[in-house]
């Protein structure tokens, strides 16, 4: 969907004032995944277009640039080495292990003695000499068949790249601290980067790759620091100390503002303030309506480092906890110790509160017989999620394990994706009690009586909900995909995406359907799509008798102030007559006109989605 | 000069991948006979990472290693503590 640009945020005529000595004033624009607006000073980390010089040194010479090279080299050794000895923690082995194998490869001759020819022989400088041995062991990982071997060529890369940049008297690492007002731009942001960037003061992103799920994105949304990334180019046009206002919520990124630009930005920035000062007003306040029906409001998070970002916003549990970023972290299928330990780490950080854990939503084109993982994107309509989990069960056990274990540390909920028959379900359950026998007998304690769900995103689970519902503890219903399933709609391809409709009658008719079947059977019903987290479908989701919403942390507040503006008979009175509608269009109108009053911060409610039909 | 040759099985899930490759070249170097690692038609320095890698060794598959040196019990030394850190697959999931 796309969001319209806010009247006033065209270029008015004080762009056209000159300030910027050199650099071009203008306007970028990228995903914006972590909302607000920052304002300060470019911060390049730039990994990607090092410029190094390039020249035929005389034979006298050869010596000097030989003994730049080991310098540089040795210096490189010593700065890996000082990094994995101060890398602690339960990771902490994993991260030295791969440090130590980054020091193995500046002392390989496959790199080093390549280097040092190049000087000798060809009377290449050292930076010209190391590239092209770089360059040459890189051309050897190409050639290989294997895709885990062959991405080794970035850890030649970044070995590769820190050696360079000590042959050049540059910085090699994220500095222990940045400038005042560093907003960090970089064509991509290895792991090691974000990991220091964690523990920095900085305004804001900006990246050149990068989508809503990029590590960087989870970064800045759990900081709660603006960012935007897939910004394509912008690590070409910035140098460090340029100035620059990235604003998060609407994707875009303002080079060399003008001061009135910069004026404005700052009066947005305000209110930015203001609404959330406002929204976390409501942190303790309950979901609501003006008649006293209350609502769940939950978090989806990624990773364990969420959590206290999601208490903040006010969320009573996580509704989601995704775990397919565990798989794509190792490359592989984890170990029953990893998932153990990420899934303790949640239960611990929750403080009593309740996380349901999905288990993992991959498709079986990642998986290699090795174990390994391949690829991004699953199959839409292939071996994926549960389906996948039934061919290959010793994945499933491994993880299922790992999450009964962690059910000593907190109350921990197992959730199944994909979930299209009663047969699959039944065969899940199976499972899970393969492991809990399994913990029985070697006494390891677990929660025995740890709650079941899945989600209803197959419209064949909406169609058989009154037997599912008899069968498993709770239902949270995906939207994402339940509408991309029922719609046939791909929303990622641009000729019918228009098509990709949340209040289209025949997703209401379902959701209706879904609700009055857990209900019936006397379960609870959450929802965990995009969904759940639109403030202008509260009505919608109240009248439908959902009893839980899970979304994004920095929703909640927005959610819950419209939910507490509602009155549920008017939302149950609204929705009879939204199932009679014939089309889109009808149901959007009719939504529209019936929304309550919602007082608060025009900003506060700002970064809402338009509704279906008008985007 | 003696030689000694040895297959070895690679049984931890992730094969010869970077951390284990790092883990068996800290090993060979600090032992003195020359370590070298053939996998099919390709063989390798095994106290060179980069070689290592290279064999792109994945679990199931047999490597073999050939150490070179003037002292057959350091030979066989060397040998006997590369196989017991590949049968004890690197301390992978202990």
């Amino acid at each position: 969907m796309v969001k319209k640009p806010p009247a006033g945020s065209a270029r008015g005529p004080e762009d056209t004032a000159s300030e910027g000595e050199g650099l071009v004033r203008r306007k970028l624009t990228g995903i914006g995944v972590s909302p607000g607006v920052a304002i300060g000073n470019a911060y390049l980390l730039d990994r990607a277009h090092l410029h190094f010089p390039k020249r035929h040194v005389t034979a006298q010479e050869v010596d000097a640039e030989l003994a730049k090279l080991d310098q540089a080299l040795a210096k490189s050794v010593n700065q890996l080495q000082e990094m994995a000895d101060r890398v602690k923690g339960p990771l902490g082995e994993d991260h030295s292990l791969i440090l130590q194998a980054h020091i193995l490869m500046l002392k390989d001759p496959h790199l080093v003695d390549v280097a040092r020819d190049a000087i000798r022989k060809d009377h290449q400088n050292a930076e010209w000499a190391l590239r092209r041995a770089v360059a040459t062991v890189k051309q050897t990982f190409d050639s290989l068949s294997d895709e885990y071997f062959r991405e080794r060529r970035s850890d030649v890369d970044f070995v590769g790249d820190r050696v360079l940049r000590n042959l050049m008297g540059q910085q090699a690492d994220v500095p222990e601290s940045l400038p005042k007002d560093a907003i960090v731009v970089a064509r991509d942001l290895s792991p090691a980067d974000t990991l220091s960037l964690a523990r920095q003061q900085l305004r804001g992103f900006v990246t050149e790759v990068g989508g809503p799920t990029s590590h960087t994105a989870i970064l800045a949304r759990a900081l709660s620091i603006p960012a935007v990334v897939g910004v394509e180019g912008v690590s070409e046009l910035l140098g460090s100390g340029d100035a620059l206002i990235v604003d998060g919520s609407r994707g875009e990124v303002l080079i060399a503002p003008s001061r009135m630009v910069v004026a404005k930005y700052r009066g947005i920035r305000r209110q930015h303030e203001l609404a959330n000062e406002e929204l976390s007003a409501l942190r303790d306040a309950p979901a609501v309506t003006l008649d006293g029906r209350l609502i769940r409001m939950t978090a989806n998070i990624e990773l364990d480092e969420e959590i206290p970002h999601a208490m903040a916003a006010g969320a009573e549990g996580v509704g989601l906890y995704r775990t397919e970023y565990l798989f794509l972290h190792h490359r592989r299928v984890p170990t029953v110790e990893e998932h153990t330990e990420s899934y303790t780490a949640v239960a611990q950080g929750m403080g009593g509160k309740p996380a349901v854990v999905r288990t993992f939503d991959l498709g079986g084109d990642k998986l290699l017989p090795g174990g390994q993982l391949l690829a991004e994107h699953s199959n839409a309509l292939g071996l994926r999620a549960i389906r996948l989990a039934v061919k290959e069960p010793l994945v499933m056990l491994t993880q299922l394990e790992g999450i009964l274990r962690a059910s000593a540390h907190g109350p921990l909920r197992i959730m199944l994706p994909m979930v299209g028959s009663v047969e699959e379900l039944r065969q899940a359950k199976l499972m899970i009690d393969e492991c809990k026998e399994k913990l029985r007998v070697a006494g390891v304690p677990f929660d025995e009586r740890i709650p079941v769900g899945m989600m209803i995103e197959l419209p064949s689970a909406v169609w058989v909900a009154e037997h599912l519902a008899k069968e498993c503890d709770f239902f949270s219903i995906g939207t994402n995909d339940l509408i991309q399933y029922s719609l046939a709609v791909d929303r990622h391809n641009e000729h019918v995406a228009h098509l990709y409709q949340p209040l289209h009658p025949g997703i209401l008719r379902a959701l209706h359907h879904t609700v009055t079947a857990a209900h019936a059977a006397g379960i609870r019903v959450s929802m965990c799509g995009e969904m759940a987290a639109e403030a202008a479908y509260a009505g919608v989701l109240l009248g439908l008798g959902l009893d839980e919403l899970s979304m994004p942390a920095m929703a909640i507040p927005r959610v819950k102030h419209t939910i507490r503006h509602w009155k549920q008979t008017d939302a149950v009175r609204l929705v009879k007559e939204l199932l009679e509608c014939a089309t889109a269009k009808d149901v959007e109108v009719l939504l529209v006109s019936n929304q309550p009053e919602v007082e608060l911060h025009p900003m506060a409610l700002k970064p809402s989605v338009a509704p279906a039909g008008s985007a | 000069m003696a030689e000694l040759t040895r297959d070895l099985l690679i049984q931890n899930e992730l094969g010869l991948h970077a951390r284990a490759a790092a883990q068996l070249v800290n090993l060979a170097g600090k032992h003195k006979p020359d370590l070298h690692l053939r996998r099919e038609d390709l063989e390798v320095n095994g106290k060179s990472i980069m070689g290592v890698l290279m064999l792109a060794a994945a679990k199931g598959t047999t490597v073999t290693a050939r150490a070179v040196g003037e002292d057959e019990a350091a030979l066989r030394n060397l040998l006997d503590e590369i196989e017991r850190l590949v049968n004890n697959k690197f301390g992978e999931g202990k």
